[in-house]
Parts: C-alpha cells; structure tokens; sequence
C-alpha cells in the first residue's frame, strides 16, 4: 500500500505516493533523483546522508518518508543560487576541506543549521554540532576552519 | 539496503492509536526510528547477531526480530511531545526528542542530570530524532535518558484503549530490551518531580565524545533540608547491570546526612557494592567497578554543589 505525502523540498513542494518502507533517503536519491545527498551506513552513524528536516540536520535513512508528510526538507542541492556556491560551501572549497567529498554535504548542512542559530560559534561548538558527521579524509581541521571562515562571510 | 516491507499505521489522535494498538496486539510503535529502523533492516554479512562472550547467557538479550506486525508511527501526535513545568513536577511527553531534553533550560535548571544525559546521547543528528520515550522503551541498560531518569524517579504514564495506569521506571525496565509493556498500550509520558534545594548530575564514561554507548554511566540527585542535610537521593548506575541500578545502599547512606566528602566516599563505595557488572569488549568489569565508585563520587559530589546553589538565598546551605 502506498501512502499519499506532501513535502517541501527545497522549497518546491511534492505530491507523492511512497511505500510504508520507503526511507526519505530513498526517496530523495531514487524517486527525486536529488544524489546529492549520499548514502553511507544507513544506521544513523556517519551523518553522509544528512538533511535538514523542517530546519534540523537529522540522518535521512533513519526517516521514514511517511514520517516527512507535511515537513520542509532542506537538500545540498537547495544551497547554490545558480552557479553561485552558498558561502558555506564556497568556504569549503576556499579552505580545501573538501577531499573525496562524500562527508561534505552533510558537513554543509550541519554547518547552515549551526550557524542559523548560533552564528557565531567558538571551535568547541563547531567540533560538537558536527560530531554526528564522519570524514575519513581531512582529519576535520580544515572543516571547522570552513565553519570559522563562513560564519565571518555569513550576514 | 531496502528495508523489509511492512505496514505502517498512522493515527492523527491518541485515541486512534491504542483502537489501533488494539485491533493490532503485534504492532510495533515507531517514534523517531533511531533504533527500531536500524534493526528492521536486514543483516548483510552477519547471520546471527553479535553477542559478546558472556552477555547472552547472563542477561537473556533479547534482541528484535523480523516484524510481523504493522508499525504505528506517532509522529502526527503533537500531544505526546513536549515538555510542560507543573508546580512539583515536570511532565515529559514520550515523542520529546533528545535534543530538546538536552537544551531545555527548565530540565538544566531543575533536573539537570536528564538534560546531561540526553546531551550525551548519541549524535546531534540521532538527538534530533531519537525520543524521550524510545530511549526508556529499548530499555539498554546504558541508556543515557533512561539511567538520569531512574534517579531522579521518573514515573511513566501509560494508556491503554479503555484505561491508563502509572508505573515507576525501576519496576517498568525489567531487563535489557524488556519493559513492562503490555500488548496494547502506549507509553504517553513520564512525570518527573522535582524539589527546592535539588541538585543533580549525570556522567558517562566512555572512549569517545559521540556515538559511544557508556562504560559506565552515573546519575544522581539530592535533594537537601534548609541544614543541608539530605532528605532524599537517588543514584542510578548505567552498564553494570541488566537494567539501570538504583542504589538503594547509597540512598540510606546519605539519608540525614550533611553530604561532606566523607559521607559522599561512604555513599560511593555502597554503590559499588551494588553494581554487577560483566566484563565485555566495552570494559572490564574490575575496571567498571572502580569507575562505578569514582563517578558515583564526582556525580555525587556535583548534584551536592548543584543542590546548595539551588538554595534562596540567605538560607542556610
């Protein structure tokens, strides 16, 4: 049986029919197409999979779709305003902490909600809000370096 | 991995639900699926579950099996979710996700060891999913909610189609995985009291900052006369047992007791008494003996602190 949702997804909203056991995840890599958001240990460990649900960075393969009726999800792919990066994402480039880049959308996304409300936060802060997302290649340093030279960019 | 099909139900108000959890005795409840999504999926290289050498045969884990019965999923129930103050007590609905435990200022205030466990738990992603009343129900005996909430004597309110009773979380948890659930009900909320002059404290041992699940944990409150004296406390004891333990030992040490450092050893090494744990790849369980006795100390000596400053002022402390 399949479920009727609606849901915002950066900023556009959707009418969907998903299966009960269809995951958010899922929906947003295989039905919407939307691979920026990346699949990793699909146990709510790594944080690769990560989107911001009604503005909080939560892991998507943990989310039922059903479970996102009527919520606002926010992908990497609602960040750029065309060809232009979000500063968050152009720090991440700017300061090399992007290397294989699976861990960076999460990263980004984790960041924008850190920074929204807390825009001005210390390093011990930064290194907290992003500790639910795994990087096996930068050893983290240039991440938080990112966060610190966006949240200067940020208005 | 796609997940295993399944129904899920979805009530818009509670009364739905238990007619649902009614007509369904197999249904299984889903919340934020920070725990039930994870062991529905299907095992990949392992066929048969991981148990530490030891666990099984001493603690009967009981681990999930496949589903046979639909999911209720609660996520439509605003009523569930949600802290609320009442004058002696806080009323915590079973959906509050962790992380709104972790940044309440009325938990930091008056029952600051629930907020330091929930601030512990997991990730900042798993708190912005998991709840309150998921964490107590998958009853680990290191949960980092369910540990601060046995010594602070959380009592759980739970409802059925036709009734609702309430029942301590020390008799609800009855093994690892195993709670006092019965077929049809929901648990709706857990009632916490709280007391003027109360302070208290949860610490977690562990390798890591995140994602770990404790070695030890310790929690404990005291709540002091206006001598300074204690009047009541609770100490709960996270991965040294079966369930989180309640040190009834140390409660009777410190009973009418000013909470110098001498009482506070005496208090620390009764809880070690009381403490059984095993040894496993997390610890071993002479090392989580020692750590039982040393975070009871600093936890005790914390809550005391907390306690004294929570004093009006001018009163004695």
């Amino acid at each position: 049986m399949k479920h009727d949702i609606q849901v915002t997804i950066n900023g556009t909203s959707h009418q969907l029919a998903v299966p009960a056991n269809r995951t958010l995840l899922e929906l947003l890599r295989d039905d919407l197409r939307l691979t920026g958001t990346n699949k990793g240990c699909e146990a709510g460990d790594c944080g690769a999979c990560t989107v911001l649900l009604d503005g909080d960075p939560v892991p998507s393969c943990l989310v039922l779709a059903v479970q996102a009726d009527g919520c606002d999800v926010l992908t990497i792919e609602g960040l750029a305003s065309g060809n232009r990066l979000h500063p968050i994402q152009q720090a991440f480039v700017d300061t090399g902490a992007v290397q294989c880049g699976y861990c960076t959308p999460g990263m980004i996304l984790v960041s924008l909600a850190l920074l929204r409300k807390n825009p001005h936060p210390d390093e011990a802060e930064i290194r907290g809000a992003l500790s639910g997302n795994l990087c096996r290649c930068t050893g983290y340093q240039k991440i938080v370096q990112a966060v610190q030279a966006a949240a200067k960019e940020m208005p | 991995m796609v997940l295993p099909s399944f129904q899920v139900l979805i009530p818009s108000s509670l009364q739905e639900a238990l007619d649902m959890l009614d007509g369904h005795p197999d249904a299984r409840l889903l919340a934020g699926g920070t725990d039930l999504l994870v062991d529905l999926r299907p095992a990949v290289i392992r066929s048969a579950p991981f148990v530490p050498q030891g666990y099984a045969d001493e603690w009967g884990i009981g681990y999930q099996q496949e589903p046979s019965g639909p999911l209720v999923s609660l996520h439509g129930l605003e009523q569930l979710r949600g802290l609320r103050s009442l004058t002696s007590h806080v009323r915590a609905g079973a959906t509050t996700t962790v992380a709104e435990l972790a940044s309440s200022p009325l938990l930091r205030k008056h029952l600051t060891a629930l907020a330091e466990g929930a601030a512990a738990l997991g990730t900042p992603l798993v708190r912005n999913r998991g709840t309150y009343g998921g964490n107590i129900c998958n009853a680990r005996p290191a949960a980092d909610t369910l540990v601060p909430t046995v010594a602070l004597g959380g009592t759980l309110h739970l409802a059925h189609k036709n009734s609702t009773r309430k029942v301590s979380v020390v008799d609800f948890v009855l093994g690892p995985g195993r709670i006092a659930l019965r077929a049809g009900e929901l648990l709706t909320h857990i009632q916490l009291p709280f007391f003027p002059r109360q302070g208290s404290a949860y610490l977690k041992l562990g390798t890591r900052k995140a994602l770990e699940i404790a070695q030890v944990g310790v929690a404990a409150s005291v709540v002091l006369d206006q001598a300074g004296r204690v009047v009541h406390s609770g100490v709960a004891l996270g991965a040294v047992g079966p369930t989180p333990i309640l040190c009834h030992g140390t409660a009777e040490s410190l009973h009418g007791h000013v909470p110098d450092q001498a009482a506070i050893r005496a208090a620390s090494l009764a809880a070690r008494r009381e403490a059984a744990p095993i040894s496993d790849h997390r610890a071993s369980r002479e090392y989580r003996l020692e750590m039982v006795q040393l975070l009871t100390r600093r936890a005790l000596t914390r809550a005391v602190e907390r306690a004294r400053s929570a004093a009006a002022p001018g009163e004695q402390s």
